[in-house]
């Protein structure tokens, strides 16, 4: 079954375009990316799918449920962790936690201070005497604490320390084993790189592109690095750089095509490699066509 | 019941304050009635003032006369203020403050919490009248007056009407609201107390009457007709029911950024 299923989704604000027809499908138990730029799309597509906005067309499914008409048992099995962290003021950490155990009637306090001790969330703290990134571990706590089937989070780690960031990614590990699909949404292209099986990029409010991580950097795009100089130019050879002895380009094209030319050129050596994410990201933004 | 119970716990200190403010106010009009007892002639000869609140057509220096004019204006208006001001923030406040994207991803539907939200301000408006029932009751007690008379309930009941319906419409109109509102809701009781006040001087105190909820605790009415006045409860019921359906309409099917 399917965790998620998008099918050509659309919300607009007025005359803005948010979404247009959108399409995703995010299996149960995946760890899955969503990458774009600010404004493609990715945050109208998260709380259209929560119900937090209200869709013009489409249909969206999150474990087989429609979103609009099962929206209350689709958010007892949903943990989300928004892009900019809220919480009432005045509550105490605790407060929160509690409060937010009771709203979803689970029995999910110890689990909830676990995740304190380990992100090092001082319980005992009123909301508004919380740093952005204690608030971030509050958010983290609350999204996690009822051991949810889907986490979606979106751009999670902004504000978050380097080791904070460590000891979340191996608590989402842990939940990943345990079966939780998790949706990321990310500017960080390393952590989708490193974490995500698969992933969907964004842009101008519909998917570009979608498939696993190394496929998406395993294409037939390759990043070629020279040490010496070249004094030619081939077809499918693009972001031609010369720098310090160096050359580097990508090229999209016959490699033996390549190597032919390359080896009448005063060349000491030669690296060929896949590019990698941001890489891949950059080129469908710029390009706008397949890889 | 959590959320319901976390509504009343959020609002219990301005609940307070107002309270504590409001019945300051009504207990020191209580306590002074005795030595005004003496002065009804300078209250009934005031020209338009006396017709505004109605000085000058019952003997306003009965002790429910005097309570009805005094004390329910500082009840009705004090308590639609309050009742103007929980209204008006019940709903918006968790947009403005950013809250609602961690209540409303609570398995939770739309309805259900502006629902049990419109149910704890009402009881929030219920337990700022009671409070000032005992406030009253006590005053009473220490000057000797007789508590137990049907206008005095009459009263108490015609102010907690009108904060209800107060308490009502500002509620619909924080529905649609996105920031903070307090203006627009405190504005709005005032206008409808203000209508209310043109309507005494008017010669067209039916049809304000009916335009305004305020009219309700017109103490004249009260106290030489012994009930409430039934056609401007019918009229701001309905207003009231009508409003706050379409608040609920509009939450459910709004946007949240």
């Amino acid at each position: 079954m399917n965790a998620i299923e998008l099918r050509d989704l659309t919300k607009s604000y007025g005359k803005s375009r948010g979404i247009d027809k959108l399409n995703l499908s995010v299996e149960e138990g995946e760890f899955f990316g969503f990458i774009g730029p600010n404004g493609a799309g990715k945050s109208t597509a998260i709380r259209t799918m929560l119900g937090l906005l209200r869709y013009q067309s489409g249909e969206g499914y999150i474990f087989g449920k429609d979103i609009r008409k099962d929206k209350i048992e689709i958010l007892s099995e949903v943990g989300y962790m928004p892009s900019e962290v809220f919480f009432y003021p005045k509550m105490k950490v605790k407060q929160v936690i509690a409060y937010t155990a009771k709203l979803k009637n689970k029995k999910c306090v110890d689990e909830a201070y676990k995740l304190c001790e380990r992100l090092s969330l001082d319980t005992t703290k009123r909301v508004n005497q919380l740093s952005l990134g204690n608030k971030k571990k509050l958010s983290i706590v609350i999204a996690l604490m009822h051991k949810p089937r889907l986490l979606i989070m979106d751009e999670p780690t902004s504000g978050l320390d380097p080791l904070v960031q460590k000891e979340f990614f191996s608590i989402l590990k842990e939940l990943h084993q345990e079966g939780t699909t998790i949706f990321l949404s990310s500017h960080n292209l390393l952590e989708i790189q490193r974490y995500c099986e698969r992933a969907a990029i964004i842009r101008e409010g519909h998917i570009i592109a979608c498939d696993y991580v190394r496929t998406l950097m395993h294409s037939t795009t390759k990043r070629i690095t020279l040490t010496g100089d070249i004094d030619f130019t081939i077809d499918g050879m693009e972001n031609l750089k010369k720098e310090d002895g160096q050359v580097s380009f990508l090229y999209r094209g016959h490699m033996k095509s390549l190597l032919k030319m390359l080896s009448e050129e005063k060349i000491s050596d030669i690296n060929i490699e896949d590019p990698d994410l941001e890489e891949v990201f950059l080129h469908y933004y710029k390009e706008g066509d397949e890889l | 019941m959590t959320l319901f119970l976390q509504e009343l716990k959020r609002g219990r200190k301005v609940l307070l304050i107002w309270s504590l403010l409001v019945a300051f106010f009504v207990a020191v009009c209580i306590l002074v009635y005795p030595e005004m007892k003496n002065m009804k002639a300078d209250f009934s000869n005031m020209g338009a003032f006396s017709s505004a609140f109605g000085l000058n057509q019952f003997n306003f220096l009965t002790f429910f006369g005097f309570y009805g004019v005094e004390c329910g204006m500082m009840m009705t208006l004090g308590g639609s203020l309050y009742a103007a001001f929980i209204g008006i923030n019940i709903i918006s406040k968790e947009e403005y403050e950013k809250t609602a994207d961690f209540l409303l991803t609570q398995p939770y539907s739309r309805g259900k919490v502006a629902f049990i939200k419109f149910i704890a301000m009402q009881i929030q408006v219920i337990l700022f009248n009671l409070l000032m029932l005992i406030a009253a009751i006590i005053c009473m007690i220490i000057i000797k007056q007789d508590f137990l008379v049907r206008e005095f309930y009459l009263i108490h009941m015609a102010v907690v009407f009108i904060n209800m319906v107060i308490a009502s419409i500002s509620y619909s109109l924080s529905c649609f609201l996105r920031q903070n509102g307090t203006g627009i809701g405190l504005g709005l009781a005032v206008l409808l107390y203000f209508v209310y006040i043109v309507g005494n001087i008017s010669n067209q105190k039916e049809l304000f009457g009916k335009l305004s909820p305020f009219s309700l605790s017109d103490t004249a009415d009260i106290l030489t007709k012994h009930v409430l006045n039934g056609t401007v409860i019918i009229i701001w019921t309905v207003v009231s029911i009508v409003m706050v359906c379409i608040g609920l309409i509009k939450y459910v099917r709004k946007d949240i950024y």
